[in-house]
């Protein structure tokens, strides 16, 4: 849209000669016309014969209102004066606002409409378009995502913990460590719930009933200590953390929170300060804060972070270098490959099956603890046989032993499952058999009634939901290749174990700690 | 005036999106902070992406409603700002009714959802005042005028 002609009507005297035309009052100047219409108010004319189709600019023909407040299309129109829409932007004319000729000569005065719209347009256009950026790179995960140094890495660990950002501390947690701590939160959250110890509207990200604050943190960053090109122990020596509990906030079932009631104070908090300071003095070294590199950004690292405290407790150090990871083709591969290494007593290949992103500080401590762990030779047992079964986890694959067969010492033993039946083949005594659901019998049997109804009944159920769900490995894919990972391997037995736990069991040991 | 409330809401609405949303401890963190953090809600990959776009779209959505607003495509304009006001406002409005974390070391925060909501009100009212007030013109105009 443009306002041409020096913004909507720069009045002048018309001297331009008409042929065939009639006089023309007030308006605009005007370009030569031949055997046109009498012309009010102006607009500039194309020149034109015989008052006919005009091209562009505005047509002469019948007065016309335009709806107001809707914008005009093009079109063109044929020998009749028109009105337009007053006060709308029109488009795909090359106009002037719709003049009001003046009759008398009188020049209109000058409008800056045009002007001052473009201005607002050009002014929206700008903001919305830096407001969107600003917002673009807010929402960026990436600004989440590491830091540039080691130092940045820890002191922003520190900071957010002091602050009780907990949601700060997920977030920029080494990202193998972060997915671990989010994924079982929720998995055992979820059972929790299910068996009535939390209550049903507990949100384990929203951590009631805890507080942290921070003063005066500081790191000698002079006393940082690079072990090799993606782990830093960076030195906290200054500061003190404070940490205030409150049971009360905690989201416990009323009838737990009975059950506690006469053991803990339920109406006061508790507040424990750490001074770093004085810690630091007491024990005549800084405090190590690990930060590992992921990529090209750094993070700081819970594992290696309690790998150092482990170190500098036993006055060891951090080997110069770790093993490198092999994983395998497949899960299964993975599982089989970590059996065969056990019993071979190869702990580098154990070591090396592990996943480099969560296991990583074990390859890293690798040599040391072959070291610490003496020389290991064979088991002397052989895998003969293992087929297993695979169902996906969270984070990865479980793999379950579906037949394996061993040679130990001459002796072959052999062990399939069958649903949730396990058969065991063992020479001198041939083949057994038991199902889940023969636990309790069996139980009953062996115990003689010496152990409690109820607990041979929860014994028993959990036994049988391990039987049904199988033991076995989680498998994490790193990089294209499979590791079994044994921090998901203990979550996953345990979240097995949970599930066959009953809210009725809870009861039980309720009472049993009212007794 | 329609046209004006309009204006005001649709500010409101977007400066909301830039007040606190999200407490964790004693920090917190505004809307597009805690799209940020996707990735910890589960929100990854398509999902996290698609949410993402949408939020962070509001803002040209919002500018492109006040432009015609100001150009006088007012029918449009006011389209668009029903649009806009019915996305932050669903948004903002369950964050709003979620948002009592009283004791919780990580909650929502009432202040970015509550002004958010609030600028989509507006909007929405703007919005329909221009529509039905070019409706009744347009009723007027044509029953009326020789």
């Amino acid at each position: 849209m443009s306002y041409p002609g020096g913004g909507g009507g720069q009045w002048q005297p018309q001297n331009n000669p008409q042929q065939g035309g009639y006089p023309q009052q007030g308006g605009y100047p005007q370009q030569p016309q031949q055997g046109g219409y009498p012309q009010q108010g102006g607009h500039p004319q194309q020149p034109q014969q015989g008052g006919y189709p005009q091209q562009g600019g505005y047509q002469q023909g019948p007065p016309q209102t335009g709806p107001q407040g809707f914008p005009q299309q093009p079109h063109p129109q044929q020998g009749y004066p028109q009105t337009g829409p007053q006060g709308f932007p029109q488009q795909g004319f090359d106009q002037q606002p719709y003049g009001y000729a003046p009759m008398g000569g009188e020049p209109p005065k000058k409008k800056r409409t045009g002007l001052v719209i473009t201005a607002v347009v050009v002014v929206l256009l700008l903001v919305g378009g830096a407001v969107t950026f600003f917002a673009l790179k807010k929402s960026d995960p990436s600004a989440n995502a590491g830091q540039d140094t080691p130092a940045v890495a820890a002191k922003n660990l520190i900071e957010q913990l002091g602050s009780g950002d907990v949601v700060g501390i997920a977030a920029s947690l080494a990202p193998a460590e972060a997915a671990l701590s989010k994924d079982y939160m929720d998995s055992m959250t979820k059972e929790m719930k299910r068996l009535q110890i939390l209550k049903p509207e507990a949100d384990p990200n929203k951590l009631s009933g805890i507080e942290f604050k921070s003063e005066n943190i500081k790191f000698d960053e002079a006393k940082a200590e690079k072990i090799n090109d993606h782990l830093t122990i960076n030195k906290l020596v200054e500061g003190k953390i404070t940490v205030t509990s409150d049971i009360s906030k905690v989201p416990l079932t009323d009838k737990l929170m009975d059950a506690i009631g006469d053991k803990v104070s339920l109406t006061k908090s508790e507040t424990k300060t750490w001074d770093i300071t004085a810690e630091v003095q007491k024990r005549g070294t800084p405090i190590g804060i690990a930060t590992i590199k992921v990529g090209d950004k750094w993070y700081p690292s819970a594992f290696y972070t309690i790998a150092n405290v482990g170190l500098e407790e036993e006055k060891l150090k951090w080997p110069q270098q770790g093993f490198a990871p092999q994983g395998a083709g497949s899960a299964q591969d993975a599982a089989k490959q970590l059996v065969t290494a056990a019993m071979d007593g190869d702990l580098k290949q154990v070591i090396s099956l592990l996943p480099p992103d969560e296991a990583g500080v074990l390859q890293d401590l690798g040599p040391l603890l072959l070291e610490q762990a003496g020389k290991m030779g064979p088991t002397g047992a052989k895998l003969n046989e293992l087929e297993t079964d695979v169902k996906d986890v969270t984070g990865g694959k479980q793999v379950t032993i579906k037949k394996l067969s061993v040679t130990v010492e001459g002796e072959t033993v052999s062990i399939a499952r069958d649903g949730d039946c396990y058969s065991a083949t063992v020479p001198g005594q041939g083949a057994q058999k038991l199902c889940a659901d023969e636990i309790t019998q069996l139980m009953n049997q062996q115990g003689g009634g010496k152990i409690p109804a109820a607990a041979v009944e929860i014994i028993g159920r959990v036994a049988a939901s391990v039987m049904k769900t199988g033991v076995g490995v989680v498998a994490t894919k790193v990089d294209g290749k499979w590791y079994v990972s044994p921090v998901r391997s203990y979550y996953e037995l345990a979240l097995t174990v949970f599930r066959g736990f009953e809210p009725k069991d809870v009861d039980a040991l309720i009472e049993l700690l009212k007794k | 005036m329609g046209a004006a409330i309009a204006a005001v809401g649709l500010i409101t609405s977007i400066a909301g999106t830039f007040l606190p949303w999200l407490k964790s401890g004693m920090t917190t963190r505004d809307s597009y902070e805690v799209l940020s953090l996707r990735d910890l809600a589960g929100l990854d990959g398509v999902a996290g992406s698609v949410v993402t776009s949408v939020w962070v779209g509001l803002t040209p959505l919002a500018m492109i409603a006040a432009v015609l607003y100001v150009v006088r495509f007012r029918r449009i304009a006011a389209c668009i700002g029903l649009l806009f006001g019915t996305i932050s406002g669903t948004v903002a409005l369950l964050a709003t009714v979620q948002g009592d974390s009283k004791g919780a070391l990580v909650g929502i925060s009432i202040a970015g959802p509550a002004v958010t909501l609030a600028g989509a009100v507006l909007t929405i009212v703007g919005a329909i005042t221009v529509l039905t007030s070019n409706r009744r013109s347009a009723v007027i105009t044509s029953g009326g005028n020789p």
